[in-house]
């Protein structure tokens, strides 16, 4: 029996995003029982520079800029983001102080979701959904026993697919909140 | 558009919260205790870009008062808050370096308590704060000499034990007898310690007797029977069993030209008669040059 989406790609996607928090929870662990915490504050700031390093991608994808292969960009928009994430994450620790930062980490953490939702589920799972619909009409099945055969893998495409269109609004957000966050350090500091 | 106006929302949104509640949105931690009732006068403390300043505080805490007497003109009884009175003597006035009013903060402070600025008297005399520090100890009490002889002022912790503080000397058994080891050699050395070994490390030991002669089954390790003067190692005799007598090695050295027989290691490297080594032994005619 063919395992439906929500268990061959949508747990392992739960899982790779519950690992990055855990490395963030754990480093951070680790950076306290070292006596480096400090460490965390200036991880920050490296970590907001990776981020925004990463939109060279959306930069060339808007033809803002002409040089650069989207595929490579893409890669390094993956890869950057992530590490950025997982150090901003340990920056923000799990102390729990003022509401502005914290809400940017949440909504950081909703982009994340968002984009790995691109990057892991959304094209295998349009393939995949493809696949066993012409499996199933060359097997003779009518279009409403199609649909019924595949409602979950199609409700699950569907929320997937809004998942991704919400990936630059709340980067946008993510984006506004942590200037202010920055902007309030930089107007309160030495505190 | 539809971005521009996302950005635009989230702004102003937040903006206008950070305004009407910094306390819920962007202050770091609660306040110190002394200090509740000042949550949202930030600018009370922080001057924009140029953040927390010095002066802001010192407008409520006089240095020359800090230990003696609260913001209020209150005395502070001595016995609790003389250890304060530190303050009035620091090199510069940064309070940062050392205090912060918000939580999150406060733990990182606390531990980097910055000695530098305190003036050189106060430096110097670490129990003028830290009377209650010292350990009640063997070894601290044998201690004469100021703390930083062997502890830095970033953690008591990485001590570097400084054995000339000690007021025992080189009596190295006060501390240490528990750490001569059971073995062949040590019960039978009744000598200081620092013969053979440093104030740094047990091993390496610098000391190597086979360099000067090796024992054996005639020849055992058992320091008192050559080394006679309970002095020092330094002296020691060959005469001291029945096999060798003065009279007998003479005789039997003097056909060889060899008169001075006192100091036999020099030649005799171990108890074997043919593993003598002659070159530079004193021989009839020859100055003597022994040490």
């Amino acid at each position: 029996m063919r395992r439906s989406l929500l268990v061959r790609q949508v747990i392992p996607f739960l899982f790779w995003y519950a690992l990055l928090i855990l490395a963030a929870i754990g480093a951070d662990g680790l950076l306290h029982r070292a006596g480096l915490y400090w460490i965390g504050r200036y991880l920050g700031i490296v970590g907001s520079v990776l981020i925004l390093g990463s939109f060279a991608y959306s930069l060339r994808k808007r033809k803002i800029i002409q040089r650069g292969s989207p595929k490579a960009l893409l890669e390094m928009h993956e890869y950057m983001s992530w590490v950025g994430v997982l150090m901003i994450l340990i920056h923000a620790g799990v102390h729990f102080n003022a509401v502005l930062p914290w809400a940017a980490v949440a909504v950081m953490l909703i982009a994340v979701a968002s984009g790995f939702t691109g990057k892991y589920l959304l094209k295998n799972a349009r393939e995949r959904l493809r696949t066993r619909e012409a499996g199933l009409r060359e097997a003779g099945l009518k279009d409403e026993e199609v649909a019924d055969r595949l409602f979950l893998d199609s409700t699950t495409v569907d929320v997937m697919k809004r998942w991704r269109t919400v990936h630059i609004p709340i980067t946008t957000v993510f984006g506004t909140l942590a200037a202010l966050h920055v902007l309030s350090i930089l107007i309160f500091w030495r505190w | 558009m539809r971005l521009l106006l996302i950005l635009a929302v989230t702004l102003i949104l937040s903006l206008a919260l950070a305004v009407a509640y910094p306390d819920v949105m962007i202050k770091p931690g609660e306040l110190s205790a002394g200090h509740r009732g000042l949550e949202r006068a930030c600018l009370g403390c922080h001057a924009p870009i140029r953040g927390a300043s010095s002066a802001s505080c010192l407008s409520c805490h006089k240095l020359d008062r800090i230990g003696r007497a609260t913001t209020a003109g209150l005395p502070l009884p001595a016995e609790r808050f003389a250890k304060l009175r530190f303050h009035a003597g620091l090199r510069e006035t940064d309070c940062m370096r050392c205090h912060t009013l918000h939580a999150s903060v406060r733990h990182r402070k606390e531990a980097t308590f910055q000695h530098a600025l305190l003036a050189p008297a106060v430096r110097g005399d670490c129990r003028s704060c830290h009377l209650d520090r010292k350990p009640a100890d063997e070894l601290h009490s044998r201690l004469n000499d100021g703390c930083g002889s062997c502890h830095n002022t970033a953690a008591w912790k990485s001590a570097v034990f400084d054995h000339r503080a000690l007021a025992s000397g080189t009596d190295c058994a006060a501390c240490h007898g528990k750490d001569k080891p059971e073995d062949e050699l040590h019960p039978r050395v009744t000598k200081s310690c620092v013969y053979c070994h440093t104030t740094k490390r047990w091993r390496p030991a610098k000391f190597d007797h086979n360099r000067y002669f090796r024992f054996d089954a005639n020849h055992p390790a058992d320091c008192q029977v050559c080394h006679t003067d309970g002095s020092t190692f330094s002296i020691y005799t060959c005469y001291g069993c029945h096999e060798h007598s003065p009279a007998g090695i003479l005789a039997e050295h003097r056909e060889e030209g060899i008169r001075n027989v006192e100091n036999c290691a020099r030649c005799h490297r171990s108890g074997q008669e043919n593993e003598a080594e002659g070159g530079g032994e004193q021989r009839e005619g020859e100055e003597e040059d022994d040490d």
